[in-house]
């Protein structure tokens, strides 16, 4: 019975990260991935970190890895910055994808972690620099890329449009960090507070406190009959659905549900609370179906005719 | 796709996996990897919001608190400053590093501003404020009431 048990989730993990795909999903995934980022990051100027003082100084893990002691210059995090900028671009138009994805990975991990070194960790870039080391891993370039014009033109190489594993991996990598990540969040909730954090005053207290600090998107009126009650149903659809998030990954309709819900309910804590979540939420792109437009078993057929023979 | 790399492929994903339930375990950052706190702990009942206000070189013109564009997006959040503030009591040095702390706020500002990142007016320092929030009973529930300013120091 063991032995089947296993058998049978072996064959599960071999599908679930191995099964053939087309290229054009994956490649897809990093123009709108490293797009977005791009023109996020392009409004943030990260090197003005080098502005705080020392007395605030407390580098994460990651920076004393890098073996950083000190606030570096703004003039030495500047270049580091427009490289990166230039990384995230070309990374995006699939020039050298590997080696920009993977440039993309080191210097956003040091840059992005300076601003953690602070006293303050923000959660809505660690799994942005994780995907990045990924898609250094992996083939995202074979296709819609400046790469594959260059190997096609120059290299007089055949297009490799053949579906296949290297194609599938990074999507699901992604795809289970996502889950990973609420899922951790549900169980922080219940670590930290319990049940409590649900069934007490707490959510109209969070929804308080982000109207009168930060400007939430929508002025909600606080105070009328019920209101008690919608932010409790408002926690505990929150916890629940970080909580059977992991759920995402073994069935596609719960994927469905589960994703558009975690959508929602990150969209509510930008609308109402001004936490911003929006370069994380590029993450959801690998949610999408892109294999609909894009099938596997209809790749080989459908561009043999671009491949020379 | 050859076995090697499949074996590979698998070790890094359960790799990321793991530190990450590892963080969840021990209730600790390791950033890039996180147990994901966001939001888990119960509020108090009590608020002290730290806020940070230009002192315009014009003398004529009032304080004004600094409007989310006039701060660099990596020094909005001001959690190292509300250590130090809490420090106070204990550290005598605190409160130096304190007016340090801020004075970097005020170069940050004008750095800005001499690069057209905000419009705003020059200034001549920055104050440090702590606003203070009580909760009161209401008909439906409870409201946050703003139950005073307390200017706590100033740079130059």
């Amino acid at each position: 019975m063991i032995k089947d048990f296993q058998t049978r989730a072996l064959e599960w993990g071999n599908r679930f990260l191995y099964k053939p795909a087309s290229p054009y999903p994956l490649a897809v995934c990093r123009i709108i991935f490293f797009g977005w980022l791009f023109l996020w990051y392009l409004g943030k100027d990260l090197s003005m970190v080098s502005y705080q003082h020392e007395a605030v100084w407390n580098p994460v893990l990651l920076i004393r890895m890098f073996g950083v002691e000190e606030i570096p210059e703004r003039g030495t995090l500047l270049p580091l910055l427009f490289l990166w900028r230039g990384a995230l671009l070309t990374a995006c138009l699939g020039f050298m994808t590997r080696f920009s994805s993977l440039l993309c990975c080191v210097i956003g991990a040091y840059l992005i972690s300076l601003t953690h070194s602070f006293w303050k960790i923000n959660h809505s870039d660690g799994a942005l620099v994780i995907a990045m080391g990924f898609f250094a891993l992996s083939k995202a370039g074979d296709v819609l890329s400046i790469d594959s014009l260059i190997r096609r033109k120059i290299g007089g190489k055949p297009l490799p449009v053949r579906p296949d594993a290297e194609y599938r991996w990074p999507i699901q990598f992604v795809r289970v960090l996502l889950m990973v990540i609420f899922f951790a969040a549900g169980i922080a909730k219940l670590r930290n507070s319990g049940l409590e954090w649900v069934f007490s005053e707490n959510q109209h207290t969070i929804l308080w406190y982000a109207k009168l600090t930060r400007e939430p998107l929508v002025d909600l009126n606080l105070d009328f009959p019920g209101i008690g009650l919608l932010c409790k149903g408002m926690a505990l659809f929150a916890l629940g659905i970080e909580l059977i998030a992991p759920l995402a990954l073994f069935d596609r309709r719960a994927a469905a549900v589960i994703v558009s819900s975690l959508f929602l309910l990150q969209t509510g804590i930008t609308v109402l609370m001004r936490d911003d979540f929006t370069q994380f939420a590029v993450l959801y792109a690998f949610w999408l179906p892109w294999d609909r437009h894009w099938p596997a078993n209809g790749v080989s057929s459908r561009y043999s005719a671009a491949v020379p023979a | 796709m050859t076995v090697v790399r499949k074996v590979l492929i698998a070790e890094v994903l359960g790799g990321v996996v793991l530190i990450h339930l590892f963080c969840i375990v021990v209730g600790k950052e390791a950033w890039p990897f996180s147990h994901y706190p966001m939001y888990s702990w119960m509020r108090p009942q009590t608020w002290e919001i730290i806020e940070l206000h230009g002192i315009p070189e014009d003398p004529a013109k009032e304080e004004f608190q600094f409007p989310s564009n006039a701060m660099p997006y990596c020094l909005r959040r001001l959690q190292g400053v509300e250590r130090l503030v809490r420090l106070q009591d204990e550290d005598p040095n605190a409160r130096q590093l304190l007016g340090a702390t801020i004075g970097q706020f005020k170069k940050s500002y004008e750095t800005n501003r001499l690069e057209k990142q905000h419009d705003l007016e020059p200034i001549s320092g920055v104050a440090l404020y702590i606003r203070h929030f009580e909760k009161r009973e209401t008909r439906y529930g409870f409201e946050m009431k703003e139950v005073g300013l307390e200017r706590v120091i100033a740079s130059q």
